[in-house]
């Protein structure tokens, strides 16, 4: 009974930093005046939502894909190519570059999926770097120029606004509702099958658990999800090329995010997304103009130190705070003090 | 009525025949036993039924249909459960986690996989047989928390959660305490008591020879003798197997 109110007291209290959260969240953009710490926001929000689709593929069913940005590619070139030849608005290309991006998950998942550890990454670290190969000889797809977007000052048909404001509400929608979505799956059967296949495939497999099937709907989920923000980064930055879009550099990202951040958890990537970027932000902007790739050297060694400290990222060091937190609380509230 | 049955079984490695055209059968409601000397081809020929290895050659039939080559989870979902040597649990997983895994995954639609929690009836089912194995205060914590026998008991509740047609029990007393073993024993035969047909890999004569009915003895890859414990105990062919000539 008590554990019970217990639960229940720490469930309340949990909505209550949610919606806390979620009050902060729609009040910082009035706060934030500058057009670059809103840029840093949006794109941090971006990287949520990215980092939560890879982590359905990577840390809830332990495929290490390092090829998102075919995706986040395919989602930015369907809608921009739909816009451009058809004035199909992006708010419908997002949805068909989403259901494109999963297709091709399908079929690459049908070939690849099997396929375990260094094996599967490097799979997909190829198929990125044949696509950016492709499209950049392509020019039905603009080949190694790509595209700039028709300029349509501020326009909802469009999807583009002169202030960052607008931009910032729609990822936030986007980032809330993907919590959302892996929050549910977590609390589903998905979220055990899934934790069951990565820990032991195939233990899951003599249970009766279709591991291969639960790989593809991941795979599918991540790669929908990762093509609705590349629409949404083409409307916001308004150029996609190869070079920009087929970046091995945004996959790896994608990766590491959840895992500093906590692999197979919901706040996992939204701890992760929240100190990554901003970081690299930071770090681009100290020691980027000092000598080439600093910034990287010291974006590494600060993941790395961060790994070092809790291998199971962020989300684990909070809980264990949480812990110490509560665990003095009750010491402090017990009579013998 | 046979619920499984193996026929001319072989399974090479190369120039080595792990199992060579052995052919038995489990009838339902019955314990069997397979036992041998190690390396004579027992989990072998388990890994063959579930298809955890490709069977080179022979049928495999699950209450006369044919599963041979069929997918593992699919010959999960058809009705043969196994446990394994070294149980293979989900350590991070809860043991209540655990025994729902083990549920029947026929019927689930993609929005039920998705979108539903497992239903209070699975949960209560569980814990009733997590109760069944004695574990019933450890219930929320991780499988990896649990002993090597508590393992065993715990990969039980998952068989029966199942409900399986036959269940392949890989040394269940393997490694454990011998107040455990009396505990595994005592819920085997409960459950064969209520209809459930097991195959037994034991090393633990005394247990194997306590509650199989039935024993076939392999010796490198090939069947040397099946019969009751009785006969077993005497058949000149399984002393020389285990004790030379």
């Amino acid at each position: 009974m008590v554990n019970k109110l217990k639960r229940l007291a720490g469930q309340k209290m949990n909505s209550l930093l949610c919606v806390l959260l979620l009050v902060v969240l729609l009040l910082l953009p009035l706060i934030v005046r500058g057009t670059y710490y809103r840029h840093i926001l949006i794109f941090t929000l971006m990287y949520i939502v990215l980092a939560q689709a890879w982590n359905l593929i990577g840390g809830y069913v332990g495929q290490i894909a390092l090829g998102n940005a075919v995706f986040f590619a395919l989602g930015a070139y369907t809608s921009t190519l739909l816009v451009m030849r058809g004035n199909v608005t992006p708010w419908v290309g997002m949805w068909v570059g989403g259901f494109v991006a999963a297709a091709v998950a399908l079929a690459l998942g049908s070939l690849f999926l099997k396929l375990k550890g260094h094996y599967f990454a490097m799979a997909t670290i190829a198929v990125g770097e044949i696509m950016r190969l492709w499209f950049s000889n392509w020019k039905f797809v603009g080949g190694a120029q790509g595209f700039s977007l028709p300029l349509k000052r501020s326009s909802w048909y469009y999807m583009q606004w002169q202030s960052k404001i607008p931009y910032y509400y729609i990822i936030l929608i986007i980032a809330v509702l993907t919590t959302l979505l892996v929050r549910t799956l977590d609390k589903a059967k998905y979220g055990s099958y899934a934790k069951a296949v990565n820990q032991d495939e195939i233990s899951a497999r003599s249970r009766g658990v279709n591991a291969f099937r639960l790989k593809q709907i991941s795979f599918c989920l991540c790669a929908f999800i990762t093509a609705l923000v590349g629409t949404f980064y083409a409307q916001y930055i308004l150029y996609i090329s190869p070079q920009s879009m087929l970046l091995l550099q945004t996959s790896i990202l994608v990766a590491i995010i959840p895992i500093v951040g906590g692999v197979g958890t919901v706040w996992g990537p939204v701890l992760g997304a929240i100190f990554i970027f901003p970081l690299t932000e930071f770090l681009r902007a100290q020691l980027g103009g000092q000598a080439v790739g600093l910034n990287y050297i010291f974006f590494g060694l600060a993941v790395i130190f961060v790994v070092m400290v809790e291998p199971l990222g962020l989300y684990a060091l909070l809980q264990k705070m949480k812990e110490i937190i509560t665990r003095v609380g009750r010491s402090h509230a017990s009579p013998e003090h | 009525m046979q619920v499984l049955s193996i026929e001319n079984l072989t399974k090479r490695f190369g120039g080595l025949t792990a199992v060579d055209n052995v052919s038995m059968h489990v009838d339902s409601g019955k314990i069997v036993g397979l036992i041998g000397p190690n390396g004579s081809g027992k989990t072998t020929l388990f890994n063959c039924v579930t298809s955890y290895y490709e069977v080179d050659e022979g049928k495999i039939k699950l209450s006369d249909k044919d599963i041979t080559g069929q997918r593992m989870e699919v010959v999960c979902e058809k009705g043969v459960y196994r446990t394994f040597q070294f149980p293979r649990l989900f350590p991070e997983l809860s043991i209540l986690k655990n025994v729902l895994l083990a549920t029947k995954h026929k019927h689930e639609g993609l929005i039920d996989v998705l979108f539903r929690a497992f239903s209070a009836d699975l949960v209560n089912r569980a814990k009733e047989l997590i109760e069944f194995v004695e574990l019933t205060r450890l219930t929320n914590k991780p499988a990896g928390n649990l002993s090597g026998g508590q393992k065993k008991l715990l990969e039980l509740a998952c068989a029966l959660m199942k409900e399986p047609q036959i269940v392949l029990l890989d040394e269940p007393a393997g490694g454990v305490n011998p107040t455990l073993i009396n505990v595994l024993k005592a819920r085997i035969l409960e459950m064969n008591k209520e209809g459930m047909t097991f195959f037994v890999i034991e090393h633990n004569m005394e247990v194997i020879m306590s509650i199989a009915e039935r024993i076939y003895v392999l010796d490198h890859g090939a069947l040397i003798a099946e019969g009751t414990s009785e006969e077993i105990q005497v058949n000149e062919e399984v002393l020389e197997a285990y004790f030379g000539k």
